[in-house]
């Protein structure tokens, strides 16, 4: 409660009782690179990317797995384009899988309707079968949390590197 | 509670010497359609887009080219950026050469790609190669691969934050 006659402030110097960034949190850009972690048969791992900040509700994330497709002046790579928000369960977006021959499967996914992954099985290094797939996504306080999971029944490689915008 | 005299420390209306978009960078967007832009053969376009302001720090763009996939759907690319060059990943579409199905896959100049897009997404062996905010412009850079003169199609939506 504020009593009368108190000025209001007319810099963010003035909000003495909040950072500035908690204030209006600028946005942010960050790199996922060349992650790999062992991941158990039949589980989770969480990986958190630290945002330096908290405050952030939206992301926008793209990432990649090893695996190369196409030729000449059309390299492309498996990926995943995910819109993620501060709630788990709330992600969507889409991913992609090479079919051979260049072309892909595509789809699209969504936690906020139930699927139970946000993509294909596509990052793990073990290109006689890839087991890996992104589970959910979501902003939790100061971190962008990515949950992948094994499907294998083995211990699998994570491998996945991208970039995320956030605001 | 408020009392008489009271002056709200988070009203904006009371942040008389900053205007609200300076106080906390309201987002800002842009939409652009280009269809038929001439670029030299083996050289490349820089489109500008104004956004109107300046201080954006990300962006999320959508753009679409002139080669159709199925049902009133086309080639394009879903991308994100920053203010610095060679900072951007993206998702690219391009129909295969026969039928509906569609080549797809990630591409990172951040992380070492050259590219964002198949060639031939946005016009003849035309592809975007970076996007990236400058002052209060998004910057597409587009590339024709193919030795002669061709025309690029790009139509588009993009948001800044």
């Amino acid at each position: 409660m504020r009593l009368g006659g108190e000025e209001g402030p007319r810099s963010h110097d003035s909000l003495s009782g909040i950072g500035s960034d908690d204030h209006h949190p600028s946005p942010v850009r960050v790199s996922i690179d060349n992650i790999t972690q062992v991941l158990a048969g039949g589980t989770d791992y969480n990986l958190d990317i630290p945002l330096g900040k908290s405050g952030l509700s939206f992301a926008r994330v793209q990432l990649m797995g090893p695996d190369v497709s196409g030729g000449g002046g059309n390299l492309w790579r498996e990926s995943a384009a995910v819109h993620v928000t501060d709630d788990t369960g709330d992600a969507i977006g889409h991913s992609v899988r090479t079919a051979g021959n260049f072309r892909s499967y595509v789809s699209t996914y969504s936690k906020a309707v139930g699927t139970t992954n946000l993509s294909h099985k596509i990052f793990d290094n073990d290109a006689a079968g890839r087991r890996i797939a992104l589970k959910d996504a979501s902003i939790v306080g100061s971190v962008l949390r990515l949950v992948f999971h094994n499907y294998d029944a083995g211990p699998k490689t994570l491998w996945v590197r991208g970039e995320a915008v956030l605001w | 509670m408020r009392l008489d005299g009271f002056c709200a420390v988070t009203d904006h209306d009371l942040y008389t010497d900053v205007s609200e978009d300076d106080h906390h960078s309201a987002p800002s967007g842009s939409r652009f359609a280009i269809n038929g832009q001439p670029i030299a053969g083996s050289s490349v376009y820089n489109l500008d887009v104004d956004i109107g302001k300046t201080g954006c720090k990300v962006l999320r763009a959508v753009l679409r080219g002139n080669l159709t996939v199925d049902i009133q759907g086309h080639a394009g690319v879903f991308v994100i950026g920053t203010d610095v060059t060679t900072e951007s990943s993206a998702i690219g579409i391009r129909p295969y050469p026969s039928g509906t199905q569609s080549y797809m896959g990630g591409y990172s100049r951040l992380h070492g790609d050259s590219y964002l897009s198949h060639e031939g997404t946005f016009g003849t062996g035309i592809r975007l190669n970076d996007v990236y905010i400058s002052g209060s412009d998004v910057r597409f850079v587009f590339q024709n691969t193919t030795p002669t003169t061709q025309s690029l199609v790009a139509f588009g939506s993009v948001v800044c934050k």
